[in-house]
């Protein structure tokens, strides 16, 4: 079985693809990657992917604050006024207050 | 006259140098260390929710006392180090995207960990209250889903830190200005 290899190489090492290829050593032996300015420089896969990843999860920490998944315990208590939270946790711990008779 | 400025840029290099490496080292183990003191806390509550009593109490105490003593100073020290290393260092702070990517991420995850200091000693206290008729025990499992939940997410961010600091992935968000030496020979 033959496996084809992907044409642009890993995204991550001296192969990566990116704007530029290899590593450039200032005077004191401090690798950089030699990356060229330029209006055609593309922003990389790996940035792409790490935003949508971090979009993805702020939309669903934003659902969840909305939707207050979690009770007192959840995300939204962090939006809340400094209560005190043992209160709150002996609060939930006993569940709807009864109505009174 | 050329002779004292070459003089100069020589001598001033090697303390550059200590300064850059002296940052980088402080930077690695602050950082190192927060990965290694968030692990402890994780399998502090991870037993502390399987037990009860005396000894619950005594790991969410432990839970709080490393938080507040090692997990938070080496948050904030990391942070500031790895501003710092940046900018002495080549790759700049906002020069490359995986140098950005880090910043955020470890400026998320300190965020999350100071939002979380006060449920966490709270927890830690909260032993003490439980002599008298206090909380009761669901609370404490909840709350200690939530610290595992948090400290489970904070150590994959970490994780993540940690490979983009060590894989440096390509992207330049601006390049580099040429050196004074490369603007005169041109």
């Amino acid at each position: 079985m033959k496996f084809r290899r992907r044409a642009g190489g890993p995204a991550f090492g001296p192969g990566g693809r990116g704007p530029a290829r290899g590593r450039q050593a200032d005077s004191e032996g401090y690798a950089e990657p030699l990356d060229v300015a330029g209006p055609g420089r593309a922003v990389p896969r790996w940035v792409k992917v790490f935003v949508l990843v971090a979009a993805v999860l702020a939309i669903l920490l934003l659902v969840v604050f909305m939707t207050g998944f979690g009770g007192p315990h959840g995300p939204g208590r962090h939006l809340g006024a400094p209560s005190d939270q043992l209160s709150t946790d002996v609060a939930w711990a006993q569940g709807p207050a009864l109505p009174a008779r | 006259m050329t002779d004292v400025g070459t003089t100069g840029a020589a001598a001033s290099r090697p303390s550059r140098r200590v300064i850059r490496k002296t940052a980088l080292t402080a930077h690695v183990l602050c950082s190192v260390g927060w990965v290694g003191a968030v692990g402890a806390f994780l399998s502090l509550v991870v037993v502390a929710s399987t037990t009860i009593g005396a000894k619950r109490a005594a790991l969410l105490v432990a839970a709080a006392v490393v938080t507040q003593a090692v997990i938070v100073p080496l948050a904030l020290a990391s942070t500031v180090s790895g501003v710092l290393s940046s900018l002495v260092s080549p790759w700049g702070l906002v020069r490359h995207y995986w140098v950005l990517a880090k910043l955020a991420l470890t400026s998320v995850a300190t965020v999350v960990l100071l939002l979380q200091l006060r449920p966490i000693l709270e927890l830690g206290a909260q032993p003490v209250l439980d002599q008298a008729p206090g909380p009761s025990p669901t609370a404490t499992v909840s709350s200690l889903l939530s610290l595992l939940v948090h400290a489970g997410g904070g150590l994959v961010v970490l994780v993540v830190i940690t490979i983009l600091g060590l894989w440096k992935p390509r992207g330049q968000i601006r390049p580099r200005r040429p050196s004074r030496s490369t603007q005169t020979a041109r």
